[in-house]
């Protein structure tokens, strides 16, 4: 049961009165249909007050499309036997019925608040909207309640942060925000649909932990989520979805750590946090050599990786400076990376990692410093000398997609990276073609197919064959796993584990993503406004952190799981 | 309802997409189609369409209504205006067609050189662009005129070099927009020098629309140039070209309202169904 | 990649005085006014000298007139048109900029009086015509947003007839229709303002079905954002969406074409104010280019390309003004 609204009860009536543990929301065989076709079937589940649910799925299970159903927001058709939130049938409602529902009863927060919130609207107003709709508070009562509402997220200074657009402010404060007009209402129950997705730790960290009070002082909060470490955090019970239906559900201990149906096996085997170095993520799966099952060590691994002090250093960075106007986004880095090994690059959003990986790839020059190549200089050099030594440092990039020309089909792509763009005509170089998508884990059909006809994960796997095209010695990863589905990304993490051994690759692997940089490095540097605060054996630098940011960045993560 | 669009990433979306798809999309382009080809047959072959001549004098006819016998009326001298308006397709679509290449032609050149060139090439066009902005469309065809005098020639000219600064900026923004895009810094990293850069990502992506600017571009430019027509400054009247048909009408509004009206819907027809067809094309590109 | 860092950049390095920065824009744009207006006269003085016949012919009433040697030679010297090129050229710059148009060859009165008598009727009829524009696009989105997928196609198909129809046809069956047929308004401009509403929606209607089309574009875009999902999910209705939330974001590009705009309207001035029998720039302009009137040409040249630049500085300060996030993307 919610806490009474403190001033002006919303218009609908009924939030306060209700006895406790008899509320809550109730979906029995729900249904919703597209043009005829389901998109969502016989999806059932409980949510009492005071606990949080999960919805857990990839894209595509329709996760969405019941939480969306669930405000009457769906766009298809819906049927269920049972659709009731409390004591209110919430099947066949009329639109402005609904309108009644939205806001008062329950309350929505999506992610990404830089979208979420009106972009030209200061947050204020919108906290404001949502008021002005549902109660009969006078304007200064309205502007009294928002701020409270503010403090009460723990934005700082919300008497002016009300005034500012959500573009104005950083991802914590606009999210909190974007929270906090949710919660204006006092809703019976939050949904909260990737509400963690895109932010950075400690963000993350801010949002898990109001929900989790929310979910304390009685809401019921509906949480959907691919993030797996979120969920066990918050989560009472878990739903797991596929392609429109429930195939598992019950307590949160239960479903991550003794799954019953295969499909929430692999989810759960997929995520990196605390596998070793070396261990397979992906069940299955259309990667080569694939015997091992998740979990488990490959035969030879990873006592042999080349990490020591010995081997050949194939990429070095020598106090880089980058300054863009009096912005200072790279600071006087160095970095080391040796034959076989990953390093990781870690750091927020904006902690100046992109800007790095330009100047590592010789896509931008910096104002100071430099970067050598296997030994010889690489970056302050004129683009004529360094191009002849470019097939030696491939890149693999977040978003696949936008780096293939659009006009070009697979094929005509890996002809072209094989042949040092000589040519585009596929026939004389079909078998290398094959070979190539054999490498990565894709059927030789995909050659004549356009990228964008492709799934995300077939995608990465095409940049990747283009990266291998010209047999580099350096691969870098910028964020190649950030916008795939945790088994896709399992899989992606697999194959470029497997080409490492094979090729003895040296990857310079960056992310955001604590847990995958741990997975996947020998060695982490750490990035905080434009400066390396920290470098070392993952190990070391995970489970004994040196620098304070580090450590301000791994409790923000390790209190997330 | 709410005007919440169906959500797109949906397996089910699909068959929406094809139910709207047939019913919101393909009608309109079926019709633009038929209205094309029907001026283009017309171009091609008035003959077939009407086989009269579209010069025959019949004074006793002279401001005829539409009728069986005159589907469109006839004008002051009696002649047939269906006759004149099937013969005068191929001159108002040649103008328009060749404006249109004026100004691509012109545009892609500016374009080009302001999108590939040095950043001092790049400000010099911009700014000679900015100060072709500055006398807009028709203003800056009459400025033409005023030089060259008028006719049917200098008009298409002057409709030409008035559309050139437009298709200039567009191509410089395409241009500018692709050479900073990650798949050009994908195949700079793979080792390729600028000139592959250029010819093989740069030019072939940005410069894709071109056609379908070029098609949106003849129905604007056959508008413009028949504008000209009826301000007298483009061809002649006696002519059977739209332009001058409406001028010849203008006269006598009042009294034969059909001597404006079947031309002008011959061109608004043609105008609308180009960029109809022009947007389809578009469409089919982003896919 | 580098673009968010830099833009990033970027808004660090802007001052955030915000009167400094409207100097900054002012000063920005009157430079660039008057580069625009020496480019234009430039351009326009040499461009007379590129073209065959003879100005001082032109003066006396064009090649047909058959003027005497004595006539033209008096005229070369009372236009400065025997002095060297160079010398005429920074001449006429020296009398532009002292704010001298010089004299109108075929009204042998002096082009700024022209001007003066002309301007107002044309800005009148623009201004009117621009609201009336924009109150039909946005009319027309809001009718479509709110309705079905036919209400939709309709106005779809209205918008790119009306963008396409050419103001000559246009006036025309408006001036049958409403004059000759009913008569009710006036077929001609009559000074008093019901003669002005054929003139001012003969204008409007192509403008604003082009702007229809934008405005609906990006309203369809600012619909399927997150953001409404938001603004719906805590109860907003479908009207409380488009006025508070959508209609901002749909009358942005609008606003970037604001150049765009002026441009159609002073080119359907010039068919309007003809079709009408307006006086106006328009119509002097067809008048000065019928007669190849030079002074009058570069006059209204002149004129247009500074209203030019000030339409699109109030754009850009309206478009600010709706998205104060700076360059909107």
């Amino acid at each position: 049961m919610s806490g009474s609204v403190a001033s002006g009860t919303p218009a609908s009536g009924s939030s306060s009165g209700r006895a406790p543990g008899t509320g809550g929301l109730h979906v029995e065989n729900l249904r919703v249909a597209f043009d005829g076709v389901d998109a969502v079937r016989t999806v059932s589940f409980e949510l009492a007050p005071g606990e949080c649910v999960a919805l857990v799925g990839e894209s595509g299970s329709g996760k969405t499309v019941t939480a969306r159903a669930l405000l009457g927001l769906s766009g298809g058709t819906v049927t269920a036997t049972r659709l009731a939130l409390d004591d209110t049938d919430l099947t066949g409602l009329s639109e402005r019925q609904w309108r009644g529902i939205r806001g008062p009863r329950i309350g929505l927060v999506q992610q990404d608040a830089l979208v979420s919130l009106d972009p030209l609207r200061p947050i204020g107003r919108e906290i404001d909207d949502a008021l002005r709709l549902h109660t009969t508070l006078g304007a200064a009562e309205r502007r009294e309640r928002a701020l409270e509402v503010l403090a009460e997220v723990g934005m700082p200074d919300p008497a002016i942060r009300r005034a500012q657009r959500s573009g104005e402010l950083s991802g914590g404060l606009r999210q909190r925000a974007l929270i906090a007009a949710a919660l204006a209402l006092r809703p019976d129950v939050v949904i909260a649909d990737e509400p963690t997705t895109a932010l950075d730790a400690e963000v993350h960290r801010v949002v898990i932990d109001r929900l989790a009070r929310l979910r304390d002082e009685g809401t019921a909060v509906l949480a959907i989520s691919h993030d797996l470490g979120a969920v066990r955090r918050l989560a009472d019970r878990i739903v797991v979805m596929r392609a429109g239906e429930v195939v598992e559900q019950g307590p949160t201990a239960q479903i991550l750590d003794a799954p019953a149906h295969p499909y929430t096996r692999a989810l759960v085997a997929a995520v990196p946090a605390g596998k070793p170095r070396g261990s397979r993520l992906s069940v299955g799966g259309p990667t080569v050599q694939n015997s091992g099952r998740t979990g488990e060590k490959r035969a030879g691994s990873p006592a042999k990786r080349p990490n020591d002090q010995s081997s050949e250093r194939v990429l070095e960075a020598h106090g880089l400076t980058r300054r863009f106007g009096t912005f200072t986004a790279v600071d006087d880095v160095s970095l080391t990376l040796r034959a076989g090994e990953t390093l990781g690059l870690v750091g927020a959003s904006g902690s100046g990692k992109t800007t790095t990986a330009r100047l590592l790839l010789g896509l931008d020059s910096p104002d100071h410093g430099l970067v050598e190549l296997l030994g010889a200089p690489w970056n302050p050099l004129p683009e004529r000398e360094r191009r002849p030594r470019r097939a030696l440092l491939g890149a693999i990039y977040q978003d696949a997609l936008s780096s293939f020309d659009p006009r070009m089909t697979v094929g005509r792509i890996l002809v072209d990276a094989l042949t040092n763009g000589k040519t585009t005509r596929i026939r004389a170089h079909a078998a290398q073609i094959d070979a190539l998508l054999a490498e990565v884990g894709l059927p030789a059909s995909v050659s004549s197919r356009l990228p964008a006809t492709l799934s995300g994960g077939q995608r990465q796997r095409v940049a990747i064959a283009r990266a291998l095209a010209p047999r580099p010695r350096v691969l870098l990863c910028d964020e190649p796993v950030s916008s795939l589905d945790v088994t896709v990304q399992a899989q992606v993490l697999d194959l470029l584990d497997e080409l490492q051994e094979r090729h003895g690759l040296a990857y310079l692997f960056i992310s955001h993503d604590l847990d995958v940089v741990r997975h996947v490095s020998d060695r982490v540097a750490v990035m905080s406004a434009g400066r390396i605060v920290e470098q070392g054996e993952t190990e070391q630098v995970f489970s004994a952190p040196a620098h304070s940011y580090t450590r301000g960045l791994l409790a923000a993560a390790s209190s997330a799981d | 309802m709410t005007i919440l669009p169906e959500l797109p990433v949906l397996p089910a979306a699909a068959p929406t997409r094809a139910a709207e798809w047939r019913s919101r999309v393909m009608a309109p382009r079926v019709v633009a189609g038929a209205v094309l080809l029907g001026v283009l047959a017309a171009a091609v072959a008035p003959g077939l369409l009407a086989p009269g001549d579209p010069l025959a004098v019949h004074p006793v006819d002279a401001f005829s209504a539409p009728s069986l016998a005159h589907p469109f009326g006839t004008d002051d001298s009696g002649r047939d205006l269906y006759t004149r308006v099937v013969h005068g397709a191929s001159a108002s679509l040649l103008i328009g067609v060749a404006a249109t290449l004026i100004g691509t032609l012109l545009g892609l050149v500016l374009g080009i050189a302001a999108g590939v060139g040095t950043r001092l090439t790049d400000a010099a066009v911009s700014r000679v662009l900015e100060v072709l902005f500055a006398l807009p469309g028709l203003l800056l065809a009459l400025v033409i005129i005023a030089f060259a005098g008028p006719g049917p020639i200098p008009a298409t000219l002057a409709v030409g070099l008035a559309t050139a600064p437009g298709y200039a900026r567009i191509f410089r923004t395409r241009i500018r927009a692709v050479r900073s895009s990650e798949m050009v810094e994908a195949a700079r990293v793979l080792g390729r020098g600028p000139l592959t850069l250029l010819v093989r990502h740069v030019l072939p992506n940005a410069l894709a629309p071109v056609v379908v600017l070029a098609t949106l571009g003849v129905g604007q430019a056959i508008v413009w140039a028949s504008s000209l027509s009826y301000l007298g400054l483009g061809s002649p009247p006696p002519a059977p070209e739209w332009g001058a048909m409406l001028e010849a009408g203008r006269t006598y509004l009042q009294i034969a309202p059909w001597m404006t009206v079947f031309p002008g819907l011959a061109i608004v027809a043609t105008a609308a169904a180009t960029t109809v067809v022009g947007r389809a094309f578009a469409g089919a590109g982003r896919r | 990649m580098g673009a968010t860092l830099k833009s990033a950049a970027l808004k660090d390095a802007a001052p955030n005085g915000a009167a400094l920065n409207l100097v900054r824009f002012i000063a920005g744009r009157v430079l660039g006014a008057l580069f625009v207006l020496w480019a234009v006269a430039t351009l326009i003085f040499f461009a007379i000298r590129l073209v065959p016949g003879d100005p001082a012919e032109a003066i006396l009433g064009g090649p047909g007139s058959q003027a005497s040697q004595e006539a033209l030679d008096l005229v070369r010297r009372q236009y400065g048109l025997d002095q060297p090129l160079l010398v005429q050229y920074l001449d006429q710059l020296g009398r532009l900029a002292r704010g001298d148009l010089g004299t109108s060859y075929s009204l042998k009165q002096s082009v700024s009086s022209v001007l003066a008598a002309q301007v107002p009727p044309t800005l009148l009829l623009a201004s009117l015509s621009l609201v009336a524009a924009w109150i039909l696009a946005v009319g027309v989105a809001w009718w479509s947003a709110g309705s079905g997928r036919v209400a939709r196609a309709v106005s779809s198909g209205l918008e790119v007839v009306a963008s396409a129809v050419p103001h000559f046809l246009l006036g025309s069956v408006l001036i049958v229709v409403f004059a000759t047929g009913l008569g009710l308004l006036p077929p001609v401009s009559t000074g008093t303002p019901i003669g002005l509403v054929l003139p001012v929606v003969t204008l409007a209607v192509p403008v604003a079905g082009f702007l229809g089309q934008v405005t609906r574009d990006s309203l369809l875009d600012a619909a399927a954002a997150p953001f409404a999902l938001t603004a719906t999910a805590r109860g907003e209705g479908p009207s409380g969406l488009f006025w508070r939330h959508l209609l901002r974001h749909a009358a942005l590009p609008g606003l970037a074409l604001s150049g765009w705009a002026f441009g159609s309207l002073l080119s359907g001035a010039i068919v309007v104010e003809s079709l009408f029998a307006r006086p106006g720039l328009g119509r002097t302009l067809l008048d000065a280019v019928t007669l190849r009137d030079i002074p009058l040409v570069t006059g209204v040249a002149l004129v247009s390309a500074l209203a030019y630049v000030v339409v699109v500085a109030l754009g850009d300060l309206a478009e600010k003004a709706v998205d104060p996030r700076g360059q909107s993307a």
